[in-house]
Parts: C-alpha cells; structure tokens; sequence
C-alpha cells in the first residue's frame, strides 16, 4: 500500500465499516466466483464479459480477470464479426480502459490491457493515444508508466511515419519538459536516449554537431545556474562530458621463485570477478595441470586503508599455490590466463579488451639471485576449463552506441572549458555539493584522459581538497568521498612508482629481495606514506 | 508526533503477530481485492518471519500444501489458487520451497520448462506470460528461479545478458525495457541477475552506485528514482544493489535505520512504506530484510542478489559470487 495515512479508528467505527464490507465482500466474492465458473468452462459470452466489466472495475490489478476478458474477445465476440464491429467493440473497450485508470493510473494491467487492445484493433489511431499520453505527462510529469507508453506509441508511429522528424518532435517534447521545470529527470533521460539518435538521423557535419553540442551544454548550464542542487541537470551534464575509453594493460608479469609467487602489474586497478587461472608443466608429463591457489590484490578499502585481500581493486594482483599444488615442484614452464569477464574496472570506460595470456620457463637455477622471471607473452595454450560466459566485450560498450561522437581532442577543449564554468559557478555557490563533486570529477577525468608521463601534484592536491569540502557538507554520503578521496592518492602514487621507474622489473627485483620485510609492509613503505600537499 | 508513534527498535513480537494476523482478515474487502497477491504474501511473510528467527510460525505442511497448489499443467505457478501462471508467482513459488526445503514436492522439470518457454529466443528477453508483457523483472525471475534450481543451463543466458544491458543508461542504471528510465527496482533486478550469471563486470559500479547512494535523503530514507518520495521498499532495491556492488557504506546507515524503525506500526506490528502509513506485508519484508542487510541485530543474514536467507542459500550449495 503506497502512501495511506494510518488510522486506527474507534472500535464502533470499525464494526460499522465491517458491516457496510460484508455485503461488498459477497456480491464481489459472487462475481469471481461466477467468473471463475465461465473461465473453466470455457464460457466466452457476453454474460461472462459484463462479470469481468464488474470485477475489474472494482479492482483493475486482478490479472487472470484481465486475461479472461482478452480471451471471450478472441474467442466469442470477434468470431463471426466484421472488421467495423471488431473496431467499434476495442473502441469502446478503449473508453473503458480510459475511466478505469482515472482511478489507478499507477497499474501495470491497464497499460498491457491498452496495448493489446491496439495491437488488435483494425484500424489504430496512434495520434489519439500520442494526444492522451501528452495529457497524462501534463498531470504527471514524472510518471514512468506515462514515458514508456509515450516511447511505445512512438515506436509505432514511427513504423508507419517520418521518422526523422518524430526525433525531432520527441527532443523538443522533452526540451518543453524541462523548460517547465528543470528538475524533470525523466524528461533529461528521455533526452539522453534522442540526442545521439538526432545527430545520426540529421547526418550533420562536425560543426553542426559541435554546435548542437554546445546549446546542451548551454541549456545544462541555465538549469544549474536555476538550481545547483538539482541532480538531475548534473548527472546529465557528467553523461555529456563522456569518458574516454581506456584499454587496461599488462605491465608486468613475474614468477617469484623464492615465494613462490606470480605478481601481476596492471596499469589500472581491477576487482576480480573470477580466479585468473594459472597452469604448469612438468618434466615428467606433457600435459597441461590447473595450479590451485589464492589471488590476492593490494589496494584501498573502505575506510581508506591500504590492504591486501581477494575483494579489493588494485594495479598488483599476487598469487600464491595452495601448498600441496607446489610440493611437487618440478614444474618446467608456468602459465596464467586473464580473461575480460573476470575481472572487473570500476567504470565501463575502462576495460581489458582482450584476453591476455603470458608464460615462462623455469631452468633449475644455479643463480639465486635470479628470483625474478619474467612472464612473456609468447605462450598461448589452450583454455582448460571453460566455466564463464564468454561475452563480447562490445556488450559493455552498448553505450557507446548512445554516446555522443566527441574525439579525445575535443573531449580535452570541453574538459577545460567546463572547468572554468564551473570554477565561475562554485564562486557564487561555494559549499554546493554538485558544483564541487562535479569539478572533482572533470579534474580526475582531465588527469585521466592527458595520462601524462608526468603527474602533476597540484592537480591531485586539488581533488583531494575538495573531497575533504565534500566529506563535510555531504554527511550522508561522506564515505564515498572518503573512497574517493583515497583512491585518488593511491592510484597517484602507484602511477608515480610504475611511471618513473625506467625498468620495472629491476624495481620489483628490488622490492622483492629485501625478503625480511613481508609484502604488504614493503607496499606500504611505497606508496601509503601519509599524503601531504604538494610543498 | 511521540516518539511511541516513531519506534526506535525492532518490535518482532508484534511482527510475528501481524504476519500470523494476515489470514485472519476475511472480513475486510482489502483481503479479496488482493487475492491475486497470496502466494507472493506468503513468501513476503516466510522470509520475514525466517529473518526474525520465527520461521515455524506457519505451519510448513500447510505452506508446501498451498504453494503446490497453486501450480499449473505448464510447470508456471500462479498468485493463487485458480488464477492464471505468472513468471514473477513461478519465482515466489521455487523460493518458498527453497525455504521450507520442499523442492521435491513439485515438478521442477516442468517449473524449468515453463521457465524456458518464456525466453524470446530473438532478443533474450523474458515474457510474464503468455500475454508477453516484456520487462526486466522476468529476466531477474527468470535467472534467479532457474538458479535457485540449478538448471541455468536450460536458457540462452548469453542472451538473457544481452538483453538486460540494451537496458542500461546513461546514469549507470538499469530501465524496464531498453530506452526506459533507471528505476531502484528495475536496479536491483538486473544487479541481481547479472551477479548470478557473473557478469558484474558490465556493471558501471562507480556510477551507478552513486546514483544510488544519491537516493537518501536528508530524513535518511531512499528513494527509487531522483526528486521522489522515499519508500522502505526501495531501501531494499537500492541497498541491495549497493550491497552486490560493495558499496553499501556509501549510505548513512544509522539514519536509515532510524527512518525503517520509525515505519513500523508501534500497535499492530508490520512495516508500512514511509513513518505514518498503513502496513502491508510487501514492505514489511522489505524493512526487515533492510535491517539485515544494514546488520540489525537480531535477525538472521539477508542474501542480497535472491531475498532469501543466507543459510537458505547457503544450504542449496549456491557460491556468494559477488560482493565485488
Ligand atoms: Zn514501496
């Protein structure tokens, strides 16, 4: 029960309304029941029609009366009856369907019962149901059953008509939306979905596209002005920026002979969804053995603290054999396998786009200083146990398809301009929470897209200040800026680590040999010293 | 308002009481007009009274009883006894009898077979039934079910998938049909069912967890969609999400533990969907299940991706696969 007050009425007031249901409930109960009798009889007659009028009227969620009222249709009123009756009968059934969701505009069963009823009447008149659902967006602005309707007459009047200019009609359905009240979420969703589709239909050049990129931005930029606490213009705004699509690589991938352990380097953090798989051969056999064992990643958990566990995104991910798997340690070559549906990035614009696959061989070594081996790309071998759905990684970029065609270039100009408007905004509105996330987030994205040999500091310094604002004002949502706020220096200075050091293998090497210390304190020397701003 | 109209804990006695009530209530035309509702009230009411740790409240014989009763030649079940098969009734139906460990007192074969026969083999996506009404729930009911059955293998799961991602927009989130807007319940359902088909990675986690963490509002309820009212049972669909994606600390806990406590009727028991309102059953699971998942005490563990409790998925042997 959505939104009844609670009442608890007197005990005589209770008794009353009880008496007053009593008849209700038999007269009710009578129609289902002789509804129920027609329906398992096979009974499709108007006597039967007139019951489900009733019982639906009363209670337009009963789905199998619904069913039952499609059924006598189809099987008793339109046999034997020409296309005029059948397009008289789904008219007036129409009509009916009108007066009931003036009193349940919320039903899921009305809407499917409209539908059908179109789909089977002779003659359709979309317009009338375009004109009906722009009456139920003026009374409610907001309702998701009123926008899918709206999206589902426009499918099909668009099977029948001009399509470009439906786009057009739906784009500037929702600018008169939003110009009526800026805060219409769905209305910028809406719009979300045409824009891209406008631009391909229109077949504009870059300079049209440019421009009819710009007046969004424009018309974004009045409604934050309006309202900087409305979300709605804002995650709109983020969606038009866009992100550029990263590819994760491999820096790195070493055999730790003295551990024991593989140690990959990405150049991004990953989670991992299922186990990478790591496989050897030995000396006495040919064939191909599973290695079991535990990953384990170094990264920032919630709270901020840098740990090492199996949860957590991170740039280093280690693996170590369950201890029977090593005993027998004769093993001659070593192989892991990483596919894209195992791990995960924290956004879909950063993704592994192929499956990689490295391997190296181990010769009993004479040198123990050679703790380190590198693991080459050389080796491809065959997948042993297909056990996860292999998805095309286009899947993740569906999206892309909804995107709007900005090239890295441009994406740069936008970033900086939208930097300095916002900056001109937060003067006006200091403390305001989507004014300051929103520059935290074209900061990191501009960081992100230049991925500069250099890190700039004061950039990071930035960030980090204003997700320390961000924890203050925002309460309510202050550990994600926390999440945030870590992350960020976390992953500037791993970046820093992996950027500056000419060979990383050497690095590792270096690391790893100083075998008193154990993994994670080493890390933690590295990259999780106290984070100051810039001197 | 006194502070004995807003409860500040956890009344179970009276939610035992107010489950136990619910068919007690045949003189109220409300009971009728919400008939097509049993099966699923049952399963609202079970998994809640398996959380408050009063699981044999009602009488498991007379449960599995109605529960098979409700199935159809086809395999489907429906919302009660009569009434036409329904895929989101097939889904309270296999969870009901994953709670009472009763799996073998009805035909999962046929359960699996009407399942499949809901797949548009085209475009992946589920029907509610024969009527073909399209939406992402099904494909959540769809895959939950079959999982829960152990017999994913029966549909074109990489289909499913497909499907459910031409659902995606631009706020990371998730619509009923592809181009409709992000909705927490529509959320929850494709989380859920990309989590037991192990695609979380498809998943925008950073973006649409905070879209969905923006959903608290300052009295520290959620809401299911921006500039709407809040509503316990969108605690759920959001917190839940969150909760797959590893980032329920992203809400104020404790404030919304104080906004589901406040929706509870300090008289009769039972959770309404906001501080005020008339309970139902429907948001009564969906407060309790809110405080499990937000680590009331007192209350047994909530699984996020199946709403069902833990150590019931636990025991059908089902991997906590996501978490990421
Ligand atoms: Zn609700």
């Amino acid at each position: 029960m959505h939104g009844v007050k609670r009442v608890k009425p007197s005990a005589e007031v209770e008794k009353l309304r009880k008496e007053r249901e009593a008849i209700k409930i038999k007269e009710y109960n009578n129609l289902v029941a002789s509804c129920f009798a027609k329906k398992t009889n096979f009974e499709y007659d108007e006597g039967a029609f007139d019951i489900t009028t009733k019982i639906l009227s009363q209670n337009p969620d009963f789905y199998t009366v619904w069913n039952f009222r499609r059924l006598i249709l189809l099987n008793g009123t339109f046999k034997d009856c020409s296309l005029e009756e059948k397009q008289d009968r789904l008219g007036s059934e129409l009509l009916f369907l009108q007066e009931i969701f003036k009193l349940n505009p919320k039903s899921y069963w009305i809407f499917n019962h409209r539908r059908w009823c179109l789909e089977t009447i002779p003659d359709p008149d979309w317009h009338n149901e375009l004109a009906l659902v722009d009456k139920m967006l003026d009374m409610d602005s907001r309702n998701f059953h009123g926008w899918d309707y709206r999206r589902y007459v426009i499918s099909k009047l668009t099977m029948h008509g001009d399509l470009k200019s439906l786009i057009q009609n739906e784009f500037d359905f929702t600018t008169t939306k939003i110009n009526q009240n800026f805060s219409n979420y769905s209305a910028w969703h809406q719009r979300s979905k045409l824009l891209p589709k406008l631009i391909k239909e229109k077949n504009l050049n870059d300079q049209e596209i440019k421009e009819i990129i710009n007046r969004e931005f424009e018309l974004v930029k009045s409604a934050f002005y309006t309202d900087p606490d409305d979300q709605s213009s804002w995650l709109y705004h983020r969606w038009l920026i866009g992100r550029e699509i990263r590819h994760i690589s491999i820096l790195g991938a070493y055999f730790n002979r003295k551990r024991c352990q593989i140690i990959l380097v990405f150049d991004d953090e990953i989670g991992m969804l299922s186990p990478f798989q790591v496989f050897c051969k030995s000396e006495k056999s040919s064939t191909i053995n599973n290695i079991n064992g535990d990953w384990q990643s170094l990264g920032v958990v919630e709270g901020g603290s840098v740990n090492i566990g199996d949860k957590i995104h991170g740039f280093f991910w280690i693996f170590t054999p369950s201890s029977q798997d090593i005993e027998n340690e004769d093993f001659t070559e070593l192989f892991f396998t990483v596919k894209p549906e195992w791990i995960v990035s924290s956004n879909s614009e950063t993704i592994l786009d192929k499956i990689i696959q490295r391997g190296c061989t181990i010769k009993k070594s004479e040198n123990e200083k050679d703790i380190l081996i590198s693991m080459t790309s050389k080796t491809v071998i065959e997948d042993v146990s297909e056990q996860t759905i292999n998805i095309s990684s286009d899947l993740i970029h569906h999206e892309s398809q909804e995107t709007l065609p900005i090239d890295k270039s441009e994406r740069i100009a936008l970033l900086q301009r939208e930097i300095s408007t916002i900056r001109e905004l937060l003067e006006l509105e200091p403390d305001s929470k989507w004014c300051l996330q929103t520059l935290a987030n074209l900061l990191r994205e501009f960081k992100r897209i230049n991925n500069s040999k250099e890190v700039k500091n004061f950039e990071v310094d930035e960030i980090v200040t204003i997700y320390d604002k961000l924890i203050v004002i925002d309460k309510m949502r202050a550990k994600r800026f926390e999440d945030l706020r870590s992350k960020i220096i976390f992953e500037n200075s791993i970046r820093r680590f992996i950027q500056s050091a000419d060979d990383l293998t050497s690095e590792m090497q270096q690391i790893l040999s100083e075998s008193s210390d154990n993994f994670l304190n080493i890390f933690k020397k590295l990259f999780c010293k106290p984070y100051h701003l810039a001197e | 308002m006194t502070s004995i109209e807003k409860p500040n804990n956890l009344l179970v006695d009276l939610h035992v009481k107010y489950i136990q009530s619910l068919d007690t209530k045949k003189d109220d035309l409300e009971y009728w007009f919400t008939e097509h509702l049993r099966l699923s009230g049952v399963y609202w009411g079970l998994t809640a009274l398996d959380l408050l740790k009063n699981v044999n409240t009602l009488n498991r014989e007379d449960v599995v009883k109605y529960v098979v009763s409700c199935q159809h030649d086809n395999g489907g079940f429906s919302g009660h006894i009569g009434h036409d098969p329904h895929l989101t009734h097939t889904l309270y139906a296999v969870q009901i009898l994953v709670i009472e460990d009763a799996l073998d007192s009805v035909n999962t074969e046929k359960i699996v077979e009407y399942v499949k026969s809901r797949q548009d083999p085209q475009t992946g996506a589920f029907t509610g039934d024969e009527w073909e009404e399209i939406d992402t729930r099904f494909s959540y009911c769809a895959i939950s079910c079959l999982s829960l059955l152990k017999r994913l293998d029966a549909i074109d799961v990489k289909k499913a998938i497909e499907f459910i991602m031409l659902c995606k927009n631009f706020d990371g989130g998730f619509g009923n049909t592809p181009g409709a807007e992000s909705h927490a319940g529509q959320i929850f359902c494709c989380v859920g069912a990309l989590a037991i088909v192990n695609s979380l990675h498809l998943i925008d986690a950073d973006l649409l967890s905070w879209w969905l963490c923006e959903r608290q509002l300052k009295n520290g309820g959620l809401n299911g969609r921006p500039e709407k009212l809040e509503d316990i049972c969108y605690s759920w669909w959001v917190l839940s999400a969150l909760s797959i994606l590893g980032r329920l600390h992203w809400i104020n806990k404790e404030k919304l533990i104080e906004f589901i406590l406040a929706a509870q009727d300090p008289e009769s028991g039972g959770f309404a969907d906001r501080p005020g309102d008339m309970v139902d059953i429907f948001h009564t699971l969906f407060g309790i299940a809110g405080l499990s998942l937000l680590g009331y005490p007192d209350l047994k563990s909530v699984d996020p991706v199946y709403c069902l409790p833990k150590y019931v998925v636990q025991r059908i042997g089902l991997a906590e696969k996501y978490h990421i």
